[in-house]
């Protein structure tokens, strides 16, 4: 049927079938900005329209629905490249981070500002409802709205936005515009979505209904026959080369126990094959037409399971070891079976898959039995945790295609390296034939750690020679992708009276699913982000990783930090009960502070020794002391209504700033003819920031304006290699990386400029904006380049500073979790009333960005604890795939006063003192609201998620 | 897959389009209609845009809202008591409802859909194309095939309470429920007591209801103990049957208890 609609104020006309969706519609009449969150569910708002003046899903409206209608998108907004009052404040207060929602969150807020010129903090909420949001945790919307309203009177009002820090600084410690924020608050093309070539073949993935089979039959002969169909891909067409989706430093602590495709299917969505064809359509009626016959098996789903006696094994094939294979190996590989595949562990990690074990470690210092046994109270207490989805609002995407006889592909990843060389050893193709571009990352939160569909996509390519575009469904991000690990932690402490911590043990059961990546250093994690927060001659720790046929885990934020840090916080406020101690005390009396050195350290290496640190700067004391004013700690709160009880509850968090020992990243920054600079950074932006914060290493360092420097960031080949995105190394490694490489330009140039100006290098320093000044005189980097590239045509040549950062120095950003919840003991209701994050992040390098980012770390956490769960059938089928099912927090689950504070230290080791801050945000939620809860009603709340029903289950009301 | 799109300009026309094309839908904002995960298997849609059903009218008292007005619309007119504005403003998502209609609402009948329990508490009446007006409880408990033209509510004194338990602010409702207490001489003159969230539509409660008016449920326990009896046919069919039928009675008895509590203090 024939429409004609007005878009942004232009009438176009369409010839459509009527059921087309608006929002395929709209894409494809070069609108990218209405982009899909959850094919069309109506849950995340990112295919947000303006339709006849009121903003609306255009995933839920079909072509014919747009006929004569007026329909506005972000499009409308900014003229040219200049930015609305809505968007420049949002960039401002640091909501514009993965991005992927923000042009829908413009255009409402737009809206709302049109409605209503002065709206409340609710009128704020009602109208981003149907935003999906997980970066920044929706709190900075609310000055945000205030800052645009301001800018709307006065386009030049600057405002407010967030603390400064270090005043000898011009642009560290200040927030400035993030330097990626235009154009995503735009909506422009950033994503890999917004790279596909017109021509691109559409891979689709036929997935397993079966937890655990064998495929005894697969015929694709009907499908390969279909007109459009390119090839399908099976087990017997593939490389069969096991290896691990882990995106880690090589050699991994994660088995290889995969192959692209396998002849057994382990999880309900494993792989059974891809077809890639002209068009989505012909590639899912191709699926439709592939016939498998499985035989089906026996799963395990649960940790008691998997270590039963004679449980059914996951992972049935022989074992190999790269180095250190122990001595019984030939042992264990009695009886395995060939056809399930080899695991191959590089390392030993004390894995046995004859026992469905991944993974094993058992350490810790002093001695456990000796401090129980000396301990006035002994406690014992076990916490359980569900399995959570990272729920990136852009999918797991993938474009690749052949140039020459390279193979490109453009991800949306955290780790463009390790993309690289996994790709490039099971294509078995050398690592000069492929480059991996990263594109803006829509979310990743962990999930994009893994390569889940990158070498699928990859190998199409490069056996067919044709452009290739793959995105997950929403569906396959929870069946296939990685996820937080269900984890069971015993904790066992001793303590004398006065409270004085006499042993700390924690046994950690992860259960990973189908297959090892991440398998022991997620739940070491669980140990080696908790047990340093508190001084104890003796700890000990065992982790245990079983194989099982549940969905597949792997990173997600926090690694396993959230979980330990539930289970051990809240053993220790279950402690102070038992002592009748105050539970601040308890913490007060026990927890690390500036100076100690983390002996436990030896023993929580990943994978391999580690090394004891010196907590050299620390600001839990600080955080602490504010966060219990700010809370009135001690001052019990009574409700007026009988039926809700109050309760406080406290918990101290900390994390890494990347791994010492063990990362690296690298730099180049260049002077470019006119005096300006460019920072080539291996480092993956996933949306946090990171380019922004190279960009101010650099600009620091070379005292220019930020807008004087550019970056080319996440590009295997033409950027240097970093490690990736993870365990908050981001601002640690690749700043730092960033900062090195500066200040060796800045050596090269002043070598030069001594020889300009005739004056000995001691003598000369870098001077704003833009020149390097000595005694005598001064000469600008304009004139410094000119004089390198083109002197007398025998020039020395484009100054270049190349750095690699690499240490072994570890800086611990700490913090303290606050929060006050109210509790129906009727309805087994919480409502979070107050909730105050209190955090060390060292010098914030970003500080509005910080800000986002603890709210948004803290709100996912939330949403763990309280609400976000996978559940699964007994067959192993997920049944929360989508987000009516699975419930991520939304605006208006905000705490009802929600504050994020910044502490200041200063450490040695970080790039201007600056140390990593997202990831420990997720630490929290969890134990400061089971400690409140417990203070509001007096039940302990052991698993997640916190359900009104299992509260009520708690007090005896069901 | 929607093979045709008809945009009629009468409701004759509408009718008509409806009984000759097999698989076709009437169309109010299609935000069921068009959501992933549903399976309405249509294969045409007769939209109600151009049959002038988007109006609000308010006549000697009795309030007629056409099928047409989205949830949004309803919420912004000044016409519309606050009760039934708090039953839309169920819907949390803001975007929603912008696109979703009432008559949508009510022909999709989601079992814990807070409008439509609001609505039942309300004692509203329903305008259908076919069938004339009827009651809103008899249009759910029947086939639903006519086309709903307007909501129709009679002006009231009665005491109307809506909670509802949920996960989050946008979830789904577990459960809802609608409570009208309409007072006389300081007794009950009439109750309505609407639950969403049980069945496969919001139901009524009716012999709750009766013994609220006769006098026999003293205390919020007797309230809740005899809702708690009442639902058990209901509940012992789901899953989470027991905290269900816990939540209910809960629920009920709390909006019972705060509507009696009105009419006392007006008393
Ligand atoms: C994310 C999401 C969450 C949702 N959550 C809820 C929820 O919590 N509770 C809930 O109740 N609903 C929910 N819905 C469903 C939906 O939004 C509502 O039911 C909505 O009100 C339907 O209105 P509509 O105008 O969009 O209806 P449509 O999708 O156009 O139609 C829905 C049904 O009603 C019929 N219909 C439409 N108009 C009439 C009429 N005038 N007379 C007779 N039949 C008619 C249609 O033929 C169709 O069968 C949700 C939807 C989404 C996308
Ligand atoms: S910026 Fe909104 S989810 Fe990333």
């Amino acid at each position: 049927m024939k429409i004609q609609f007005k878009l942004n104020n232009k009438t176009r006309s369409f010839d459509v079938a009527p059921g087309l969706s608006a929002r395929k519609l709209l894409n494809d009449a070069g609108v990218r900005s209405v982009r899909n969150s959850d094919d069309g569910w109506g849950n995340t708002g990112s295919d947000t329209i303006v339709l006849d003046g009121y903003p609306v899903n255009a995933g839920l409206l079909i072509a014919a629905q747009l006929d004569g209608k007026d329909i506005k998108t972000v499009e409308s907004l900014s003229r040219g490249r200049t930015l609305s009052a809505v968007q420049s404040a949002m960039v401002d207060m640091g909501l514009v981070q993965s991005a992927y929602n923000s042009p829908a969150a413009a255009l409402i807020l737009t809206d709302l500002l049109d409605r209503k010129a002065d709206p409340s903090k609710e009128d704020i909420q009602d109208a981003l409802s149907g935003v999906l949001h997980r970066d920044s945790g929706y709190q900075p919307y609310f000055k945000a709205v205030e800052l645009a309203i301001a800018r709307r009177k006065d386009e030049t009002f600057q405002g407010d936005i967030a603390p400064e820090f270090r005043e000898d600084l011009r642009d560290v410690g200040t927030a400035r515009r993030k330097v990626d924020g235009p154009m995503l608050v735009r909506g422009e093309k950033a994503y890999v979505e917004d790279k596909k070539a017109p021509d691109a073949m559409i891979l689709k993935m036929l997935r397993s209904p079966h937890a655990h089979a064998w495929i005894r039959s697969i015929d694709t002969s009907e499908a390969e026959a279909m007109e459009g169909v390119e090839i399908v891909l099976t087990y017997k067409n593939t490389p069969e080369k096991p290896y691990s989706t882990a995106g880690q430093g090589f050699p991994e602590p994660s088995p290889y126990d995969k192959s692209m495709f396998n002849k057994k299917v382990r999880h309900v969505g494993d792989r059974v094959a891809a077809v890639v064809a002209v068009d989505e359509e012909t590639a899912l009626a191709a699926i439709a037409k592939i016939k498998v016959e499985y035989d089906v098996l026996k799963p395990v789903f649960t940790i008691e399971d998997a270590a039963a006696d004679g449980a059914p094994l996951v992972q049935g094939g022989p074992m190999e070891y790269v180095v250190g294979a122990p001595d019984d190996i030939n042992e264990l590989n009695k009886g395995t079976d060939p056809a399930e595949g080899t695991v191959i562990y590089q390392f030993p990690i004390g894995g046995n898959t004859r026992k469905n074990i991944a993974a094993s470690v058992t350490g810790g210092i002093g001695d456990i039995d000796k401090g129980l046994a000396d301990a006035d109270v002994v406690l014992e207490r076990e916490y359980k945790t569900s399995q959570i989805q990272c729920t990136p609002a852009e999918m797991h995407t993938v474009h690749t295609y052949m140039e020459g006889d390279r193979l490109i592909i453009d991800a949306s990843t955290q780790v463009p390296w390790h993309l690289r060389r996994i790709v490039s050893t099971l294509l078995g193709i050398r690592e000069n034939k492929v480059q991996v571009k990263k594109a803006r990352v829509g979310g990743g939160y962990g999930s994009k750690q893994d390569i889940l569909l990158e070498d699928v996509a990859a190998y199409a390519t490069w056996v067919t020679g044709k452009p290739v575009f793959s995105q997950y469904t929403r569906k396959e991000e929870f069946e296939a992708c990685s996820t937080r690990f269900p984890m069971t932690i015993g904790v066992k402490l001793g303590a004398k009276k006065d409270g004085t911590l006499t042993a700390v043990y924690m046994n950690v059961k992860a259960n990973n699913g189908p297959f090892g990546n991440h398998c022991l250093t997620v739940p070491m994690n669980a140990c080696s982000k908790s047990l340093p927060l508190f001084l104890c001659d003796n700890f000990k720790f065992d982790v245990t990783t079983y194989y099982s046929n549940i969905p597949p885990t792997g990173a997600y934020q926090g690694y396993g930090a959230p979980k330990g840090s539930y289970a051990l916080q809240t053993a220790i406020a279950e402690l102070a009960e038992e002592l009748g101690m105050d539970h601040l005390d308890l913490i007060q009396k026990n927890r690390v502070g500036e100076g100690v050195m983390l002996e436990i350290l030896r023993c929580l290496g990943e994978g391999r020794e580690g090394t004891p640190a010196l907590v050299e700067s620390c600001g839990l004391e600080e955080a602490l002391e504010k966060g219990s004013e700010m809370i009135e700690w001690g001052k019990k709160e009574e409700s007026e209504d009988p039926d809700w009880k109050i309760g406080k509850g406290v918990a101290i968090i900390q994390q890494g700033s990347g791994l010492p020992g063990l990362d690296q990243s690298n730099a180049d920054v260049k002077l470019m003819a006119d005096g300006t600079f460019m920072v080539h950074s291996g480092g993956a932006d996933l949306g946090t920031g990171l380019d922004t914060v190279c960009v101010k290493m650099a600009s620091e360092v070379l005292h220019v304006d930020m807008d004087l420097v550019s970056i080319l960031s996440g590009d295997t080949d033409n950027t240097p290699f970093d490690t990736g995105a993870y365990a908050s190394s981001g601002t640690f490694f690749s700043g730092n990386a960033a900062k090195k490489a500066a200040e060796k330009l800045l050596e090269n140039i002043l070598a030069v400029a001594a020889e300009m100006l005739e004056e000995p290098v001691e003598d000369l320093e870098p001077e704003y904006p833009g020149f390097i000044a000595g005694k005598k005189g001064k000469v600008s980097y304009r004139e410094i380049a000119h004089h390198c590239e083109t002197g007398e045509g025998d020039g020395p040549g484009q100054m270049i500073g190349h750095a690699r950062f690499v240490t072994d120095d570890a800086a611990f950003p700490y913090g303290a979790h606050f929060c006050q919840v109210a509790v129906n003991v009727k309805t087994g209701e919480v409502k979070l009333r107050k909730y105050y994050a209190l955090q060390d992040a060292g010098t914030p390098i970003n500080p509005e960005l910080a800000l986002s980012q603890i709210y948004g770390g803290v709100l996912k956490s939330i949403g763990h604890t309280m609400w976000e769960e996978m559940l699964l059938d007994e067959k192993g089928r997920c049944l929360t795939t989508d987000f009516d099912t699975y419930h991520v927090p939304m605006i208006k689950d905000l705490p009802e006063d929600f504050r994020a504070e910044l502490i200041f230290t200063d450490d040695p080791f970080g790039p201007f003192g600056g140390k990593s801050v997202s990831e420990i945000s997720t630490n929290g939620a969890a134990p400061v609201i089971a400690a409140a809860i417990h203070d509001a009603i007096g039940v302990w709340m052991r698993s997640w998620p916190f359900s009104r029903e299992k509260v009520l289950k708690e007090l005896g009301r069901i | 897959m929607i093979k045709d799109f008809f945009k009629p300009s009468s409701i004759a026309e509408a009718l008509e389009l409806k009984d000759k094309t097999p698989g076709a839908f009437f169309l109010g904002g299609g935000t069921r209609l068009n959501k992933s995960g549903e399976n309405f298997h249509a294969e045409a849609y007769i939209s109600l845009e151009q049959l002038g059903l988007d109006f609000i009218a308010l006549e000697g008292g009795v309030l007629k809202i056409g099928a047409m007005v989205t949830l949004q619309k309803l919420m912004d007119s000044e016409d519309v008591p606050q009760f039934l504005k708090d039953s839309a403003g169920g819907e949390s998502n803001r975007n929603l409802r912008n696109a979703s209609t009432l008559g949508g609402r009510i022909g999709y009948c989601d079992s814990s859909s807070t409008v439509v329990a609001g609505l039942l508490a309300m004692e509203a009446d329903v305008e259908t194309a076919r069938g004339g007006k009827m009651a809103l409880d008899e249009y759910i408990g029947g086939k639903m095939d006519d086309l709903v033209t307007a909501v129709i509510l009679p002006s009231s004194k009665a005491v109307l309470i809506q909670k509802d338990q949920r996960v989050t602010a946008n979830s789904r409702p577990d459960l809802t429920v609608a409570v009208s207490v309409l007072k006389d001489g300081g007794k009950v003159a009439k109750a309505v007591l609407a639950m969403g969230g049980v069945s496969d539509k919001p139901i009524r409660l009716k012999n709750v209801e009766a013994r609220l008016i006769d006098g026999s449920l003293s205390s919020a326990d007797a309230v809740q103990d005899a809702v708690q009896d009442e639902l058990v046919p209901y509940t012992e069919k789901r899953e989470r049957g027991t905290y269900l039928n816990y939540i209910g009675a809960v629920l009920a008895a709390d909006c019972v208890g705060r509507a009696m509590k009105d009419i006392s203090g007006d008393a």
